[in-house]
């Protein structure tokens, strides 16, 4: 019995230690959730920052492959039938809780119309006509257009024409990702197709606004030539082409932007700042106000100083595109009447970002002085823009110190500051 | 000698199968656990039973709740809770900066193990993990533990977002408001009351859900947020549509601001079942409320819904006065300079309504619509010819149409 005992606790121990020695899954060979995945109870062992880095590195491609990526949990759903799908759909539009726009449930719903529509958009579409609800129909055709293939966009877009009610209500539209889908397909045809598609745009009252895929090497300088193109652009509409030829060639952009300006003697700062609110991300128009920033360098000096004087209104309020744009003027004391004319702009939206230019701009010698004339000259109704300007405070103070201001003039000017509201 | 060695072999394959079992237990060894503030938070991560592999159901439901909680939230929060507080530090040490419209699938997917890691660490030790982010340096661990701690505990993550401010700038302030308010809705009524009151002002209106046992009527009564209360009326609306409905009505008859909750409850049960039963749900309450809450929110209503949507509430109001009234809010919204009230002016019965509701609102005063109150008289002109074309009007009624626009 002791024999059997000994074996029993010497088998427990081995088998205690070689489970222990069989190595931590690392992502790569523990993904067990591409399409068709079973949701493993084995739970990832991680612990260290690079053990997170590998996981994520292994899942990312799980999320790549879908409609929307960070809908992370349209993954599985490669793994269901058309059958599943619709069954899904036919039970979760009787879902409370599809009533509030960001529940999970409504994200389940979207994506689940979403997968089907990538699969089969004919099913999925002719399943969305047959709701009773207009209002689920409406809520629902975005998915439609998220998931519509783009090789069938424009034919999609006839789709939208014809049904243009199931798209937009007075609350919205939501037909943009086939229009744009439809756009790209026009562009990658050249520059006549994108004027063609344009035109058909405009008669509808439709316009492709975000982010077109130009393909490599197109030819925007004819673009901007053909009719529809050049009357888009001269009534300031269709303004993402500029924003795409800024992009890739800057310099041509800018120049076209300014000379057409000049021809319809308009301002010439008109469009040029147009796209920053467009452009999809923060890093982006960071990139797009230095490449604006450098190529103004070969403009004259007026025209120079309208674009950097219109620059401190149009991108203060973007962290790092006003920063980004007057760091990348070349000329040093075009750059310094750029810093200076950013603290004045700033100094009753942003203070401690005020001072910063003021810092960078001035000599140590009169920055005082100068801070006193600004705040002297501002708007008596300046008043702060978000509920965290006061929270600011403690940031000034510090600049102020560390231009060894005597305490007693920092308190004046956090005072001057403060009490303009 | 066969029956001599199995009895060993049985003690050698028991010992070894409980040998991995031990190995592979769950372990709570290196996840202290219990908040250090005393204050009661969120439970500790869920997690999903392990047992045989079985796929996941493909029903709606079961579904839903994977998107709540999508696989890769499951993992992180699944590690976090077995990682010491050091490894969980470390973790938040090395999350991706917070940079606007730049996120990769990789940076997205660290962002996810971050929040698991903060909501961890906030759980074992209150504001402590706070303050350690905010000596820490990291903007990416400090936004990650705020957000933490405003879900689980507003009250006293709150204060800490006067640092965050001041050390990386205010535009994250709105998400630690919002993750404290949808986590406080889907506690209850008291956590969120106290959530609106420490943000107060803070304009809310909207969370992603409710709890499963929400007391909807206590909040409706106590809030101060007017768009939390649409929000939460059409969220009960859904789940309960007669107890709503008896609230919407109580409600209206006492105070006018109930009437732009009118097209929310409307549109919580249309999108549930149609326009025409929604419509027939709602328009008794409407007509039952007392002037002038009663053709205020039929107008509401009338502006707030696409015109093609209309038509059903239009069926389903016997009175002339308030058919009138929900083609003037339609109109009213139009900014397509008549062509989308023709849907609406179309739904109207008979020639007389249409004619007194063109009249009323050519009329020019506040019940008329932008496109038929700019420009001159004759640009005013120039619009409502198309649409007497098209709805043909009368030769009698068009000459009193066109009568009824002011000049100059």
């Amino acid at each position: 019995m002791a024999r059997l005992l000994l074996i029993f606790l010497l088998a427990g121990l081995a088998g205690w230690a070689g489970s222990r020695r069989v190595p931590a899954p690392s992502g790569e060979d523990r993904d067990s959730s591409a399409p068709g995945e079973i949701r493993s109870s084995a739970k990832p062992r991680l612990r260290t920052p690079d053990d997170f880095k590998s996981w994520a590195a292994s899942r990312a491609p799980r999320l790549e492959a879908h409609v929307n990526w960070y809908t992370s949990y349209q993954a599985e759903l490669g793994a269901w039938s058309p059958q599943d799908i619709r069954a899904a759909l036919d039970q979760g539009i009787h879902d409370p809780a599809v009533i509030l726009s960001m529940s999970p449930e409504s994200k389940a719903l979207h994506a689940l119309l979403s997968e089907w529509t990538r699969r089969d958009p004919d099913a999925a579409w002719a399943w969305l006509e047959s709701l009773p609800s207009a209002t689920m129909r409406w809520q629902l055709a975005g998915s439609i257009a998220a998931g519509w293939p783009a090789e069938r966009a424009e034919e999609a877009l006839e789709l939208v024409l014809a049904h243009r009610d199931s798209f937009e209500n007075s609350k919205g539209y939501s037909h943009s990702p086939i229009v744009q889908k439809a756009f790209d397909a026009a562009a990658a045809r050249g520059p006549a197709a994108c004027d063609a598609m344009l035109a058909r745009l405009r008669a509808q009252g439709l316009t492709a606004s975000f982010g077109t895929d130009f393909p490599a090497g197109f030819d925007f300088a004819a673009l901007v030539r053909l009719p529809t193109a050049a009357e888009e652009l001269a009534e300031g509409r269709a303004t993402h082409i500029l924003d795409a030829w800024m992009a890739r060639d800057p310099q041509a952009a800018l120049d076209y932007m300014v000379s057409m300006n000049r021809e319809q003697g308009a301002e010439i700062t008109r469009n040029l700042f147009s796209g920053f609110n467009r452009t999809q991300g923060g890093a982006e128009r960071t990139e797009r106000a230095a490449r604006l920033g450098a190529a103004i360098a070969r403009l004259p000096e007026l025209e120079q100083h309208q674009i950097v004087e219109a620059a401190t209104t149009e991108l203060w309020a973007g962290p790092g595109n006003l920063k980004a744009f007057i760091g990348a003027i070349p000329d040093a004391a075009l750059r310094g009447r750029a810093q200076l004319a950013a603290a004045r702009e700033l100094i009753t939206k942003d203070p401690p970002a005020a001072l910063e230019y003021l810092e960078a701009g001035t000599d140590p010698a009169n920055r005082l002085e100068l801070l006193q004339e600004m705040l002297a000259a501002r708007p008596k109704e300046a008043t702060a823009y978000n509920p965290f300007y006061r929270q600011r405070e403690q940031a000034v103070r510090k600049t102020l110190a560390a231009w060894n201001t005597p305490p007693e003039r920092a308190d004046a000017f956090v005072k001057l500051l403060w009490n303009s509201r | 000698m066969r029956r001599h060695l199995l009895p060993s072999i049985l003690a050698a394959a028991a010992g070894l199968a409980a040998g991995w079992l031990v190995a592979h237990a769950p372990s709570s060894s290196t996840a202290e656990s219990g908040p250090a503030s005393g204050k009661s938070v969120t439970a500790p991560a869920r997690h999903r039973t392990d047992g045989p592999e079985a796929p996941p159901a493909r029903d709606f439901t079961s579904y839903a709740k994977r998107a709540a909680r999508p696989l890769e939230q499951e993992e992180a929060e699944a590690a976090a809770a077995r990682m010491s507080t050091g490894e969980l530090r470390e973790v938040l040490l090395a999350a991706p900066d917070i940079v606007w419209g730049r996120c990769t699938p990789e940076d997205y997917l660290l962002h996810i193990a971050a929040d698991a890691a903060a909501a961890e660490l906030f759980r074992r030790e209150g504001v402590v993990s706070i303050e350690w982010a905010e000596g820490a340096g990291k903007k990416a661990a400090n936004a990650a533990l705020l957000k933490a701690g405003c879900a689980a505990d507003p009250a006293a993550a709150k204060p800490h977002m006067q640092f965050f401010a001041e050390t990386y700038g205010y535009e994250l302030g709105w998400s630690f408001a919002g993750a404290a308010l949808n986590a406080a809705a889907l506690r209850n009524v008291n956590d969120l009351l106290q959530v609106e009151k420490l943000w107060s002002g803070g304009g809310f209106d909207y969370v992603p859900g409710f709890a499963a046992d929400f007391d909807f009527p206590t909040y409706l009564a106590r809030t101060g947020e007017p768009r939390m209360k649409e929000t939460a009326l059409a969220a009960w609306a859904a789940r309960d549509p007669d107890a709503a409905l008896a609230a919407f009505r109580e409600g209206i008859a006492k105070d006018q601001h109930w009437t732009d909750a009118a097209w929310k409850i409307f549109n919580s049960r249309a999108t549930l079942t149609s326009e025409e039963e929604a419509a027939r749900w709602l328009c008794p309450a409407l007509t039952g409320a007392p002037d002038p809450a009663r053709s205020m929110a039929i107008a509401n209503l009338g502006s707030d819904l696409a015109p093609s949507r209309v038509a059903a509430l239009m069926e389903n109001l016997p009175e002339d006065r308030d058919r009138l009234s929900l083609a003037l809010g339609a109109m009213r919204s139009d900014m397509s300079g008549g062509k989308s009230s023709l849907a609406t002016l179309q739904a109207l019965p008979g020639e007389e309504l249409k004619v007194q509701a063109l009249a009323k609102a050519c009329s020019g005063g506040r019940d008329s619509p932008y496109w038929l109150r700019s420009g001159s008289a004759e640009d005013r002109r120039a619009r409502l010819v198309p649409l007497m074309d098209q709805l043909q009007i009368s030769e009698a009624g068009r000459q009193r149409l066109l009568s009824a626009i002011p000049a100059g």
